[in-house]
């Protein structure tokens, strides 16, 4: 006997596939026009291995910053039930929303020689911009908030009166971030970190308006597809494409891992 | 041997007036009430989640709270042992990491703890379920896991929240009778909120009806039987009906 | 709704369209980001001359307006920032005729507020950071050029020492000068129309006569065209003396006086 559920509107169906095929079909092009006869030379160059090397290592240490000091303030935030709370959060996530533009020229007005940090940096000697300090601060703020939204979405979720027994046994605030609310939110923080990973990973607009353009230094995989954008287009789409396969595994592994979040109480 | 209750208890927002000494060893007390008449808020308030606007907090000779000194000790410091609703066991944890768990907050030598630990699986049979974790238990299990971890710490007095509320229909019965055998050893002061009359059956001691977010003095139930000066329609329709499943 | 009704309304909805004047004339026209104040002031008058002809001037870097066409786009004029494009247009086939219309000159620029002793070329790599275009843009091509010649003619390993002071290769010769004007870079090789205006704030250093470089910017007329007649008379205004005018007001310097196509 076949199913009991009435089949869904072929309407429904169509607007769906729309939708579907907008997204899917680009990445499809990258696919199958990606992988020419010269892809393997493209992909094993200096300059890509390079690029890709700084992609990775920025990214992951962005990750870290991001993770080390995000996660105590997705907890706090998730915590207090304060009404100014709420602002801050706000205050928070905008970096997510911020053009690519808007974020490079608010990090070049703070970080920048002639930026609200300028002078203290210069007493410091300390020149971010053009370093690959700048890309590792691009990717926190770009990426950061994705973090922490997870992070705090999860700290949310967290049975309150787990956390009401723990105080009566006499747990303090930091005992029992360490000891439970971590250890439950395990699965969903490190999902939140991938999708974190792979926005870092991602990171052009602001990146070339802060750190600048230097093979070795500063030059990150979206700069060198874009800079062989300019001169070699099948070039460019190969390293696209190996870029485009990065994202989506870091995308895969965080959706499987956040559904394993359903946890069983 | 004696509860010394005088509440006074007006749950109004930001008036919350309570005098409560609560002195008694073994004894057990029963809140009873209907839904929405303020069971719950009581208990946050002796655990210290709600200020109290006048009155004061004694257990066991120790103040936990004074509205006319100010004193308010936070949750923490509180001692007192809790067992929620759903039991709040936490589920990455293992039965002997559970006692672990509240033994740290306590103790600060490992070879104490350690000891307090073994002690405490022994005495309630927990020995074999020492690594399964919650979801690998039964209700009746997990109840034992409650208590125990609960009691541990030496905590003042012990709050139970509906304890038999999570338990489905089969097993009740039986984690009735293995809740009732735990608590005849147990010297502490307990406080029981439950809504369920058979809870009274097994325990017809001392009750005290909450109506309203009134909570009248604890008396045995035959008092409570022969009052017939209730507050309101509601909380005497619900004594009746309780009583009458209590017989 | 009766079916008389629907098809009077259709009836009416046609009528009506079909009395509305042909729409006016369009001009696309691809340009290069260093003629972004030139361009735009020279269509503004060659609309108000020619009523009501609309001009449309996109700007980007040249690199990436001959990628939109390799990709399909047919603007009817094409201003690229260096001749390479004629041929690699040319190649194509859509090239009907090319004139240079103008010059711009690289230099090398300095924060005035900076103060390192840079007043020739010579002092570069007291800088350290300069600022290049990369090499798949025009600019980056031409100051490649000059410090080449530079390292022939001034030996030391300048070149060398030049590179290690560079600090990024932007992919925007506007990138390049907003880098000097913030501070951010000692230095940068940007065209003397982007100095101009900014003379305020930038120390301008023409290199001599043996190293200077000088970009010239071909005006393609492209085919096929939809407006062939009209972009003809486009390409007669900027090589004629009032449209020269909008050049020479942005910093540009007019052809060399053999005008037209030259072979990189």
């Amino acid at each position: 006997m076949k199913a009991l559920h009435p089949a869904q509107s072929p309407t429904l169906y169509g607007m769906s596939l729309v939708l579907v095929l907008v997204l899917v079909l680009p990445m499809i092009a990258l696919i199958t026009q990606g992988l020419g006869g010269d892809a393997l030379r493209a992909l094993s160059s200096p300059a890509t291995l390079q690029a890709l090397w700084l992609s990775l290592s920025t990214s992951a240490l962005a990750l870290l910053v991001v993770v080390v000091f995000g996660t105590p303030l997705s907890y706090l935030l998730s915590r207090s039930k304060a009404r100014w709370v709420e602002n801050l959060q706000t205050l928070v996530q905008l970096p997510v929303v911020l053009p690519p533009a808007v974020a490079g020229v608010a990090l070049l007005s703070t970080f920048g020689q002639k930026g609200l940090l300028g002078p203290l940096l210069h007493a410091m000697e300390l020149r971010i911009v053009f370093s690959t300090a700048a890309i590792v601060l691009t990717s926190v703020f770009v990426a950061g908030p994705l973090y922490v939204q997870g992070a705090l979405n999860a700290f949310s979720s967290i049975d309150e009166e787990l956390l009401l027994v723990a105080r009566s046994m006499g747990a303090k605030s930091l005992r029992i971030f360490w000891q439970i609310a971590l250890p439950l939110c395990r699965p969903a923080l490190i999902s939140a970190s991938l999708l974190c990973a792979a926005r870092a990973l991602g990171e052009f607009g602001a990146t070339l308006m802060f750190a600048g353009n230097l093979p070795g230094r500063t030059q990150t995989m979206p700069l060198l597809i874009y800079t062989a954008m300019e001169s070699d287009f099948a070039r460019a789409r190969t390293l696209s494409l190996l870029l485009l396969l990065l994202s989506a595994l870091l995308l895969a592994l965080s959706f499987s891992l956040s559904r394993k979040w359903r946890v069983q109480p | 041997m004696t509860y010394t209750f005088d509440f006074a208890f007006v749950a109004q927002v930001g008036n919350l007036a309570l005098d409560v000494d609560i002195q008694a060893q073994g004894q057990m007390l029963l809140l009873i009430g209907p839904n929405g008449s303020g069971k719950s808020s009581l208990l946050r308030t002796l655990l210290g989640l709600v200020p109290i606007t006048s009155g004061h907090i004694n257990v066991q000779g120790r103040c936990l709270a004074d509205a006319a000194t100010g004193l308010g000790l936070v949750t923490e410091q509180r001692r007192l042992g809790y067992v929620p609703q759903s039991y709040g066991l936490f589920p990455h944890l293992t039965v002997e990491q559970q006692l672990n768990f509240a033994v740290q907050c306590r103790s600060a030598e490992r070879s104490v703890q350690r000891a307090s630990v073994r002690n405490a699986l022994e005495q309630w049979d927990l020995i074999s379920l020492s690594r399964r974790y919650p979801r690998e238990l039964s209700g009746g299990q997990r109840q034992r896991v409650a208590l125990a971890r609960a009691l541990i710490g030496e905590p003042l007095a012990l709050l139970l929240d509906e304890p038999l509320a999570a338990q489905d229909v089969q097993s009740k019965e039986q984690v009735r009778e293995a809740l009732h055998d735990h608590l005849l050893h147990i010297t502490l002061p307990v406080i029981m909120v439950t809504h369920d009359p058979k809870d009274a059956k097994q325990w017809p001691e001392w009750v005290a009806v909450m109506d309203n977010g009134q909570l009248r003095s604890p008396r045995p139930v035959a008092d409570v039987l022969a009052d017939s000066s209730a507050r309101s329609a509601r909380s005497w329709g619900f004594l009746q009906e309780f009583v009458a499943q209590t017989r | 709704m009766p079916r008389r009704s629907l098809l009077f309304c259709v009836l009416c909805i046609v009528g009506l369209t079909s009395c509305e004047p042909a729409p006016p004339a369009r001009l696309l026209v691809f340009a290069a980001s260093s003629l972004s104040e030139s361009m735009t002031s020279l269509g503004k008058t060659f609309e108000q001359q020619h009523a009501p002809v609309k001009v449309d001037v996109q700007f980007a870097g040249s690199q990436q307006l001959l990628a939109q066409v390799e990709q399909g786009a047919r603007p009817d004029l094409f201003a690229a920032a260096d001749l390479s494009f004629v041929s690699r247009l040319g190649k194509l086939g859509l090239v009907k005729e090319s004139h240079v219309f103008a010059q711009n000159q690289l230099v090398l620029v300095v924060a005035k507020t900076s103060t390192l002793e840079l007043h020739a070329i010579e002092d570069l790599p007291l800088a350290r950071r300069i600022v290049v275009g990369a090499k798949e843009v025009p600019v980056g091509r031409y100051t490649a050029q000059l410090l080449e010649a530079a390292d022939r003619q001034l030996g030391h390993d300048f070149l060398k020492r030049v590179q290690s002071q560079i600090v990024s290769y932007e992919l925007n010769v506007k990138q390049v000068l907003g880098k000097v004007l913030l501070g951010e870079a000692d230095a940068g090789f940007v065209y003397l129309s982007d100095a101009h205006g900014h003379e305020d704030q930038l120390r301008v250093i023409e290199p001599n006569a043996a190293l200077r470089v000088v970009a010239q910017y071909p005006l393609l007329l492209m085919q096929p065209s939809a407006q062939p007649k009209l972009a003809r008379s486009f390409m007669e205004f900027v090589l004629s003396p009032p449209g020269q005018q909008h050049f020479a007001a942005a910093g540009l310097t007019p052809p060399a006086v053999a005008a037209p196509t030259q072979q990189p």
